[in-house]
């Protein structure tokens, strides 16, 4: 069980084995968690998120397929609940990409950690690197985050986000560039 | 696409990247999705018991139903038996002992009487109807005379019929061993009892006495004939005169056997002499019948059989 594909894992959860499920949820609870926590402002709110995209996925577990790799669908249902989330809040999520294909947040919606201020703070310090991340603008990061976290290629994270692979491979980069320079790499 | 830069970038990040989400979390998430499959379709299978009530319940409801639909087809009565109402029905005015060679005369109650012990236990649901009835019975094959009595006595008959007719309509000795039927060996005793109407008197009401000690069927009876003797011609009593009058086309009456003790078996014995050529005998029994019934009307279809020729 435990060298199982996550999507065997998931089609053994829906065909009734709760065990496969806790297998499943061991390999991606991490990363899953720390996608959420790095894009909402507390850790109470992150939790409550993850707890319901980990519910989304128990609920639609009879309606999965194995058409797809079972993180990239994982992680649009992650995606759509950040953005459930966001609406929300009132705040702006992604904006028309520039001419570079970075994202801007308009002023006054920015995400929680999106105060400029912020990235010069902590140069020296590991937390210099979480204050870049979460200085960064929301599609970047999380592009960033599911690059990083989820081991996502280009193209998943297009799909998982919902956008096309330029998108999303400029995404990456600009979110890259940004946290290299906050590091002190670039 | 992993560049050197991208690689120190990771490793900074790793190391940044430790954040778990609590235990309680954890348990939460787990326990609802065992929820989940617990209880939801397909999920857990039924343990042995549940799969197999169903079936069982089944079953038993098939077993049950076929056992009540074959206690009801032991029960009901079989074609060709009177109903239910015309046999608990108390014959009025009844005379035991004459009532039993009426009865005997036809055939297929005399079969059903002497039929095995469970054709009665077939019967008595339906017999329990009357139980001064089966009393009677009882009473008049045990003393037959004293039984007699209570019909002499009934209010409706006054006058004790004299004895010229019941003597004249007493079969000869001759007639009766030549019927070699056991109701016609039975004549002398109703005819000994009506030629002797005044000891037969002080028996009957020794009989009455003796019977009113025992219980409420005597009492029933008594009421019955009376009843029957203050109404005469009751609906009731029409009906089954027409009824036996059309059942006596299936069954001729014994012209020999006793005078009967109810209407139905007097008008059968009328027509069976009637037929039988008596023409004399069976005008006395005219006469007869209407004396002891005054007020009953013979029915139209029951008189062109009967009526003097």
């Amino acid at each position: 069980m435990p060298d199982a594909s996550d999507e065997e894992l998931m089609l053994a959860y829906a065909g009734g084995d709760a065990g496969a499920f806790d297998v499943l949820y061991a390999r991606h609870k991490g990363p899953v968690f720390r996608l959420m926590l790095r894009s909402v402002k507390t850790r109470g709110e992150a939790e409550e998120l993850f707890q319901d995209i980990w519910m989304r996925v128990v609920e639609a577990r009879e309606r999965y397929v194995r058409t797809a790799k079972f993180t990239t669908w994982l992680y649009t249902v992650a995606h759509n609940r950040l953005i459930d989330h966001w609406r929300k809040k009132g705040l702006a999520i992604v904006t028309p990409e520039n001419d570079d294909g970075e994202s801007t947040v308009e002023e006054g919606q920015a995400g929680p950690f999106d105060e400029p201020h912020r990235i010069v703070e902590a140069r020296d310090t590991l937390a210099t690197l979480e204050s870049a991340l979460a200085a960064l603008p929301v599609a970047q990061r999380e592009a960033f985050l599911l690059h990083h976290e989820a081991d996502m290629t280009v193209a998943q994270i297009a799909e998982a986000t919902g956008t096309n692979e330029e998108a999303a491979k400029s995404r990456l980069r600009y979110a890259m560039d940004k946290l290299r320079k906050a590091v002190g790499d670039g | 696409m992993a560049e050197p830069r991208d690689d120190a970038l990771r490793k900074r990040y790793r190391e940044l990247a430790t954040e778990e989400p609590s235990a309680a979390l954890d348990d939460a998430i787990r326990a609802a999705a065992r929820r989940a499959v617990s209880s939801g379709p397909g999920a857990i299978r039924k343990p042995g018991a549940a799969r197999w009530a169903v079936p069982v319940s089944l079953a038993a409801v098939l077993f049950l139903s076929f056992s009540v639909v074959m206690r009801l087809e032991k029960e009901a009565p079989p074609i060709g038996e009177p109903t239910p109402s015309v046999v608990a029905s108390p014959p009025p005015a009844s005379s035991a002992p004459m009532q039993a060679p009426a009865r005997a005369s036809t055939p297929a109650e005399t079969a059903k009487e002497a039929g095995p012990p469970s054709d009665k236990l077939r019967e008595q649901p339906r017999m329990e109807a009357s139980p001064a009835l089966r009393k009677e019975k009882k009473d008049a094959v045990a003393e037959s005379k004293p039984a007699v009595a209570a019909d002499a006595i009934a209010p409706a008959k006054p006058q004790a019929p004299p004895p010229a007719p019941a003597a004249a309509f007493v079969p000869a000795p001759a007639q009766a061993s030549a019927a070699a039927s056991p109701p016609a060996a039975e004549p002398p005793r109703p005819a000994a009892t009506m030629a002797a109407p005044a000891p037969v008197l002080q028996e009957r009401a020794a009989a009455s006495a003796h019977e009113e000690q025992r219980n409420v069927a005597p009492a029933r009876r008594d009421q019955a004939s009376g009843a029957l003797a203050a109404q005469g011609a009751s609906a009731e009593s029409r009906a089954k005169a027409e009824g036996y009058a059309a059942k006596r086309v299936a069954e001729p009456a014994n012209p020999d056997a006793p005078w009967p003790d109810t209407v139905d078996g007097k008008l059968e014995r009328i027509e069976a002499l009637r037929k039988a050529g008596r023409d004399k005998e069976a005008d006395e029994a005219i006469s007869r019948f209407r004396r002891e019934h005054p007020d009953y009307r013979i029915p139209e279809a029951t008189w062109e059989r009967i009526r003097p020729k």
